[in-house]
């Protein structure tokens, strides 16, 4: 689903961020982006959803050339894919129905289509009740579970997470992982970047590891061993 | 596009005034401050104009009759100025008539001439231009033609005052052109610094739409429609203020200065400025949303 070769990122001519980085995500996996602060994380998150570009590579998700994409190929691509952000990236002055639906709205979906989508999805994060309230006037984790909400409304195939979970306490971080689960359990891909060891020792999935721009290891979790 | 996506747009931009109402309001005062100082600038440029154009309509040549001239030459005289390209209207004034007029414009006065034996004043020939025709060197061949035909006795035209009234006109519509040059400029300015200001805290909307795969057009629709709104509105309310200011002065000047009237007419704008007016605010706003997306689209 997701295959990267070669891939190289600079932002100053001399400093390296990504270097050779090389990896496979199958379909339905579940893969942890891990490493330390600054190791290259969220530029590869960012590489994958082609908010940046790279210095040279190929970036393959679902079979289609990510790097040769124009703008508009862009836009098309991410309405096929999710993102969670760790600042969830909600729109402050759009309602919680609002927030989610404006995928569907980019669609061009009937409005009739766009309440059903809406509620089924936010009754499956369990924030329902919420619909239209704005997001300053929800909790980090009510939050978060808006921005997962925003990033599944579309059925995607894959889901970038990058540190979904680091505002959050255990108790709201399990429950986002159930959530993420229960996704990954219908078949969707995600790839979720976070620094939190209690996360990979508890819900154990495959690990790609980064240190200083490059791959260190792609492995299943040390307790899966 | 599909019908949807209209609805959604102007849903979003309904939407997008509704929350940010407070800084709307801002942006349409501070572009109808600046459209009222262009447009009461404009007032006044259009109102000189049109009173220094009234002037000009009265400019006429006066062609002063020899006594002893016969009713043939007169006829023939007559004939000859209808006959001229530049000519409108001949209106002969006997002698008799002349006293008359005099008697009258002199009032309480017109007893002085109560003593008088005979009529002193001359018979004449008042020559009206058509329009368009009024330049000083078209008056001077005319004159120079009429000057050699017999009975004619002396042109007057008011030579010295046209000359100045003619540079007076230059001077201002040079004048004119620089100083609206320059507050169209400063009204842009002001404008696109003012949508640029109320589009700032939505900076990151426009990062949030595109992660979630709008294109670039579909995000700056409801931005375009915010920004002409902006401009429609606020030529409204400048439109209003403007009104009102004419109204005092109209009152002011008719009060105090009764009579200046037909000498100087204070007129509100016609239909077609009005119309062009709304379309400045709509075009201001169009050049505040280009200056701005495009800087919005940058960050």
């Amino acid at each position: 689903m997701i295959k990267v070769f070669h891939l190289y990122k600079n932002y100053l001519p001399t400093v390296m961020v990504l270097q050779d980085v090389t990896f496979a995500v199958a379909p339905g996996e579940f893969v942890y982006l891990t490493g330390p602060s600054g190791a290259g994380k969220t530029t590869l998150l960012k590489l994958l959803f082609a908010a940046e570009r790279p210095k040279s590579g190929q970036i393959l998700l679902a079979g289609r050339n990510l790097t040769t994409f124009s703008r508009r190929q862009i836009a098309h691509l991410r309405r096929t894919i999710g993102v969670v952000f760790q600042d969830f990236k909600l729109i402050p002055y759009r309602t919680v129905f609002d927030n989610v639906a404006l995928v569907l709205e980019i669609l061009g979906l009937p409005r009739n289509e766009i309440k059903k989508r809406v509620w089924k999805v936010l009754k499956l994060v369990g924030i329902e009740q919420k619909l239209y309230r704005y997001p300053l006037e929800l909790s980090g984790g009510e939050q978060q579970r808006v921005a997962i909400a925003r990033a599944l409304v579309n059925n995607p195939q894959i889901i970038l997470a990058d540190e979904p979970t680091g505002n959050l306490d255990f108790e709201i971080t399990t429950e986002i992982m159930n959530i993420f689960n229960y996704v990954n359990s219908q078949g969707t891909t995600i790839m979720l970047a976070t620094h939190n060891r209690m996360l990979l020792e508890k819900f154990r999935k495959k690990v790609l590891t980064i240190h200083q721009g490059r791959v260190e290891e792609f492995s299943w979790t040390a307790a899966a061993e | 596009m599909k019908a949807n996506h209209i609805f959604y747009l102007l849903r979003a931009t309904y939407q997008n005034i509704r929350q940010h109402l407070v800084i709307n309001l801002i942006s349409i005062l501070t572009i109808a401050f600046s459209l009222v100082v262009f447009g009461a600038y404009f007032f006044g440029y259009l109102n000189l104009q049109q009173t220094l154009s009234r002037w000009r309509a009265d400019i006429q040549v006066i062609a002063y009759l020899k006594d002893d001239i016969s009713r043939r030459q007169l006829q023939q005289l007559e004939t000859f100025c209808r006959r001229q390209p530049e000519v409108a209207k001949v209106v002969y004034v006997s002698k008799k008539e002349a006293l008359q007029r005099f008697r009258e414009s002199l009032g309480q006065g017109s007893r002085l001439l109560e003593g008088l034996e005979d009529n002193p004043l001359p018979a004449s020939l008042e020559i009206n231009l058509r329009e368009g025709v009024r330049e000083l060197p078209v008056i001077e061949k005319l004159t120079a033609r009429l000057a050699a035909r017999p009975g004619v006795e002396e042109l007057q035209y008011g030579q010295q005052w046209i000359a100045k009234f003619y540079s007076v006109l230059n001077l201002l519509n040079i004048f004119a052109l620089g100083i609206t040059g320059f507050l169209f400029f400063v009204t842009v300015f002001i404008v696109s610094n003012t949508i640029k200001l109320s589009f700032y805290s939505r900076r990151e909307t426009v990062d949030i739409m595109e992660l979630v795969g709008a294109t670039r057009s579909y995000i700056a629709v409801p931005y375009l429609l915010e920004s002409l709104f902006q401009g429609a509105v606020a030529s409204l309310v400048a439109l209003g203020i403007l009104y009102s200011l004419y109204f005092s002065l109209a009152q002011w000047l008719q009060e105090r200065f009764y009579f200046l009237q037909g000498v100087v007419a204070v007129r509100f704008f016609p239909p077609l400025v009005l119309a062009a007016f709304i379309l400045l605010g709509v075009g201001l706003g169009l050049l505040g949303f280009l200056v701005s997306f495009r800087w919005l689209r940058g960050s």
